[in-house]
């Protein structure tokens, strides 16, 4: 068997792998290659130099400049513990030795990390890089290899450094900028509350579109989304839409309606209060009352959420440990857990088990939770209970 | 996370050719009406996606919509592509254009006598979106296909023959460009091609697969995510919510106390292991009682506990059972926050076929506050009635619509009165986040001193270095009339206790319980165990401390001003459902 070389350089091999398996990596180098009318496939330019060897180009070349048939698309191969990022493209045009000019922009990364989100700048500069070509022969024309090197070398440190880069040749402009790809946002319902994060707390409201300017004032983390629909004036899809695209943009994030029947539960995830002394103070500071007295001790806070279990609700624990003697904003306390996920909510699940349920009833087909019956009848959670407890044909499970 | 379509390339002296290629079925008018459909709407492979989740059994029969991409390359291209350098075989190779990846594991053949190769690729084209878990699971089974098929060529000649026959299907249709004819005559012929055409149904319908190859070589394999789907599917989620790191945490997390729970007759968990490890399977399946502990199942079943956690780690794996907590009275139970119970829910028809007369809504709402099936019987009742209610308990764990909820324990002192707080000073934290509360608070408490007077012991707090005299006095003083064995009580105590800091010390010392050595003895050595942090439930004390439940109750209870308890779910058990 061959054995298999180790074409590039092992000093990132150091790093931690774990870590970051599967999460955007870095550029580790950026290479032009070409197919020669005489010399045939190889690499025109790279940057850091010598990263590629000839010997590993040469293994994977059908993959960087491969048949016709896989021009102008995205290419990515992932072997000999590299992964690379192409978009082969063909000029055609009678100047050239064969008629045509085969060439690819390749980034590289480590094979363990994602780089989607290089696949519109690789697209985009190739692009730019055909018109240049077109124009002044830019690649072709061996006298622009120096300028071609030093913009390679610009784009890999910017784009590394600051994710944006802006090139300038001739008299053509390119902006890269390397977009963040998040998961697909949460579907926004009536009853949940939107919550700005501590640092968009006082962002400007000039950069958003019109509808967010409207809305985002009536973000307060106490208002639900149907209650800013109607405070703002604004049609409730539009809300919807318009607050999902936040949590997109991670602007804001959504958490349950607050309310002192609210039943919590904590997660495994307290002991990090304890253990984490930086998360701790965080925490303290967040949940603080007043903010010039002194911070809630440390197990006060810990108290509550540890007593926070099924059948004790809010108000129950407020009335046994009286939060606010200690300096603890028990609303505060109650969104800190959510967004840490220290505690999560515990919602309750009416289910009709009579024979033929009223319209009301309908409702209660163990998917709705209090809040979203509430929301969509206008009932305040009181009068559902009661409505619910008088009801013998209503089983209500709690999780 | 099913594959798109399977493809078996193979490159040797002769060239490259794609040999076959599942599922084929195309026409090639159909083919462009999904393109433009795709043109459309940029989402339309999703939804699709959806059509085919919500009626398995039609996906089954019809062909992935989204393996028409695939076709948008020709065969010959494909096959240029993956008959790739030999140079690049037996390791890793991904291939992705646009939204489709390639995964595969090459694997060469060589014959030193003849100085001939063969390179044969099975590639997995999977939608691009494939999470790298996913992703990694192809790459092994590539592997392990490619390893099977080169035992059986040094043992048989088998890859030879198989290529013989599909070549020559080929080269007898060359002239008929309808590749789907090709490939159905290659399947009825080939041995091998039919092996792929089960491999894609196994790993589009269960995530199990067992085949064997020339009837000689079993390949058992396993996509977790997809096996576990399956196991689920009224959960109708459509993003995996197993992961195998998830799995692999879980098996780590594995502890002698726990048990196993299976999710499947015992006579459908053969077919996960390959003929070699049947024996150990059989020797644990016998033994297996899902209220007994993995360790009283090692020593039941003469498996070493290695053994035992192996063989669970791999049922778990298949998704053939999952891990518990052994079944008794004490456990306690709540409805698990993702169990799909709903009016319409086939869990509600399948219990009552199961338990006949009972309604899974009414028992299950027994659960939703913290209840132990102790609770739910008393022994005035039948037996059989505790019996059959411990059998719908395993069925709900089964199902996932019950957990466990475990209490933990964490040390903390309440010393941190509000006042003192401004001592502690816990805005010094911002500056000197690496240094821990504990040695933050002697160095500060002359600072506090102004706002301690109130307090009793701040005469000790204010010197630190004579501290341990003046909290031996004060003790001694307040128990004067305790048994003669006190100073020696004392002596012991105060060792005790050299290990805490003086914040700790003072709290302990405020607990009356901490006058009896016993008693504060074992809190120091379950303290000092790292029993209380949080990370060990009172079952798990028990079993390591080999303290009986009221035992550690009662000790907990004489601690309680310094201890907080607080119930939540273990880690191994819960399987990361959420």
């Amino acid at each position: 068997m061959l054995t298999q070389e180790n074409n590039c350089s092992n000093s990132y091999k150091l790093e931690n792998i774990g870590a970051n398996i599967g999460k955007e990596g870095i550029i580790r180098c950026i290479f032009l290659s070409e197919f020669h009318a005489t010399a045939g496939s190889k690499i025109t330019c790279q940057t850091p130099i010598n990263f590629i060897s000839k010997h590993a180009f040469d293994l994977i070349n059908a993959y960087i400049l491969p048949k016709r048939e896989l021009e102008r698309q995205v290419l990515t191969v992932n072997t000999l513990n590299i992964k690379i990022v192409g978009y082969p493209v063909k000029i055609q045009c009678e100047k050239y030795a064969r008629n045509a000019f085969y060439f690819n922009l390749c980034f590289v990364c480590d094979h363990y990390c994602r780089s989607v989100q290089y696949e519109p700048i690789v697209k985009k500069l190739s692009e730019f890089l055909i018109m240049m070509e077109m124009e002044v022969n830019f690649l072709s024309n061996e006298d622009y290899r120096p300028r071609i090197q030093q913009m390679l070398n610009k784009i890999i440190t910017d784009l590394n450094e600051t994710r944006v880069c802006t090139i300038t040749e001739e008299e053509t402009t390119v902006f890269l900028k390397i977009v963040k790809i998040a998961e697909d946002p949460p579907e926004v319902t009536d009853y949940e509350v939107p919550m700005l994060k501590q640092e968009f707390e006082n962002m400007s409201l000039d950069q958003w579109d019109l509808t967010t300017q409207q809305v985002l004032p009536f973000i307060n983390s106490v208002y639900h989304v149907a209650k800013i629909s109607a405070l703002s004036d604004v049609e409730n899809a539009l809300v919807k839409a318009c607050i999902q695209n936040l949590c997109y943009y991670d602007v804001v994030e959504l958490v349950p309606l607050f309310k002192y029947s609210n039943v919590y539960m904590c997660t495994r995830n307290l002991q990090k209060l304890a253990r984490n002394q930086n998360f701790a103070q965080e925490c303290l500071k967040y949940v603080a009352m007043n903010e010039d007295e002194s911070l809630p001790t440390l197990y006060s806070v810990f108290q509550l959420y540890s007593q926070m279990t099924h059948g004790v609700n809010l108000k129950t624990l407020c009335i046994r440990l009286s939060p606010r003697n200690n300096n603890i904003n028990e609303r505060k306390l109650v969104s800190f857990g959510l967004k840490h996920n220290l505690i999560r909510l515990i919602n309750k699940y009416p289910i009709f088990t009579g024979s033929i349920p009223n319209v009301r009833q309908k409702l209660y087909n163990g998917l709705n939770h209090f809040d979203e019956i509430c929301c969509s009848t206008g009932l305040s959670t009181q009068k559902l209970e009661e409505l619910i407890d008088s009801d013998t044909n209503v089983t209500v499970l709690m999780k | 996370m099913h594959p798109l379509s399977i493809i078996l390339v193979k490159s040797d002296s002769k060239g490259d050719r794609l040999l076959f290629r599942y599922p084929f079925v195309q026409l090639k008018e159909d083919n462009e009406t999904n393109k433009l459909d795709k043109k459309k709407n940029p989402y339309s492979i999703s939804l699709l996606e959806e059509q085919k989740d919500n009626n398995n059994q039609l996906r089954q029969l019809s062909i992935d919509p989204a393996a028409t991409n695939i076709q948008l390359e020709s065969d010959e291209v494909l096959s240029s592509l993956f008959a790739c350098k030999l140079e690049l075989a037996n390791q890793k190779f991904e291939l992705k254009i646009n939204d489709i990846r390639f995964v595969s594991h090459p694997a060469l053949m060589e014959n030193k006598n003849s100085n001939s190769f063969i390179l044969i690729n099975i590639v997995f084209a999977l939608q691009a979106q494939c999470s790298y878990s996913i992703v990694k699971c192809y790459y092994e089974l590539s592997k392990r296909l490619g390893l099977g098929l080169l035992y059986e060529e040094r043992r048989a000649n088998y890859l030879t023959k198989e290529m013989k026959t599909m070549l020559k299907v080929h080269e007898d249709t060359i002239y008929d460009h309808k590749s789907e004819r090709i490939f159905d005559t290659i399947l009825q012929k080939s041995s091998l091609a039919q092996c792929l055409k089960q491999l894609y149904f196994d790993l589009c319908t269960s995530g199990l697969i067992n085949v064997v190859l020339n009837e000689s070589v079993t390949l058992c394999f396993c996509l977790p995510q997809k096996a576990w789907m399956a196991r689920f599917s009224e959960r109708k989620t459509k993003t995996p919510f197993i992961d195998p790191d998830v799995i692999d945490r879980a098996i780590i997390s594995l502890k002698p106390y726990h048990g196993f729970l299976l999710l499947v007759d015992p006579s459908e968990l053969l077919d996960c292991v390959p003929p070699s490890g049947a024996k150990v399977l059989l020797q644990l399946i016998e033994s297996y009682n899902p209220l007994k502990s993995l360790q009283s199942m090692s020593n039941d079943s003469d498996l070493s506990l290695d053994q035992v956690f192996q063989m669970v780690g791999h049922l778990v794996y298949w998704a053939k059972a999952t891990i518990i907590y052994p079944l008794c009275e004490t456990n306690v139970y709540v409805i698990s926050p993702d169990a799909p119970i709903h009016v319409n829910s086939p869990l509600v028809e399948k219990f009552a076929n199961k338990f006949p007369g009972m309604s899974l809504i009414e028992v299950i709402s027994d659960f939703s506050l913290p209840t132990s099936i102790g609770h739910l019987t008393t022994p005035l009742q039948h037996p059989a009635r505790q019996g059959r209610l411990a059998q719908m308990v395993l069925w709900m764990l089964q199902h996932h619509l019950l957990m466990q909820l475990h209490t933990y324990v964490q040390f903390m002192p309440s010393y941190e009165k509000p006042n003192d707080t401004s001592g502690l000073s816990l805005s010094d934290f911002g500056t000197s986040p690496k240094q821990s509360i504990n040695t933050m608070s002697p160095e500060k408490s002359p600072m506090s001193d102004p706002l301690d007077v109130p307090n009793s012991t701040s005469n000790a707090r204010q010197i630190p270095s004579s501290s341990q005299k003046s909290i031996c006095s004060n003790f001694s003083v307040d128990d004067n009339d305790d048994s003669m064995n006190s100073l020696d009580d004392d002596e012991k105590i105060k060792e005790l206790l050299n290990s805490f800091d003086e914040c700790d010390r003072q709290a302990i010392l405020k607990v009356p319980a901490s006058s009896n050595f016993e008693d504060l003895n074992l809190m120091v050595r379950l303290k000092q165990s790292g029993y209380f942090q949080g990370e060990h439930h009172l079952e798990e004390i028990m079993f390591y401390e080999n303290l009986r439940r009221s035992q550690l109750l009662q000790l907990l209870d004489k601690f309680r001003d310094v201890l907080i308890l607080y119930e939540t779910e273990d880690a191994a058990s819960c399987l990361g459902f959420k």
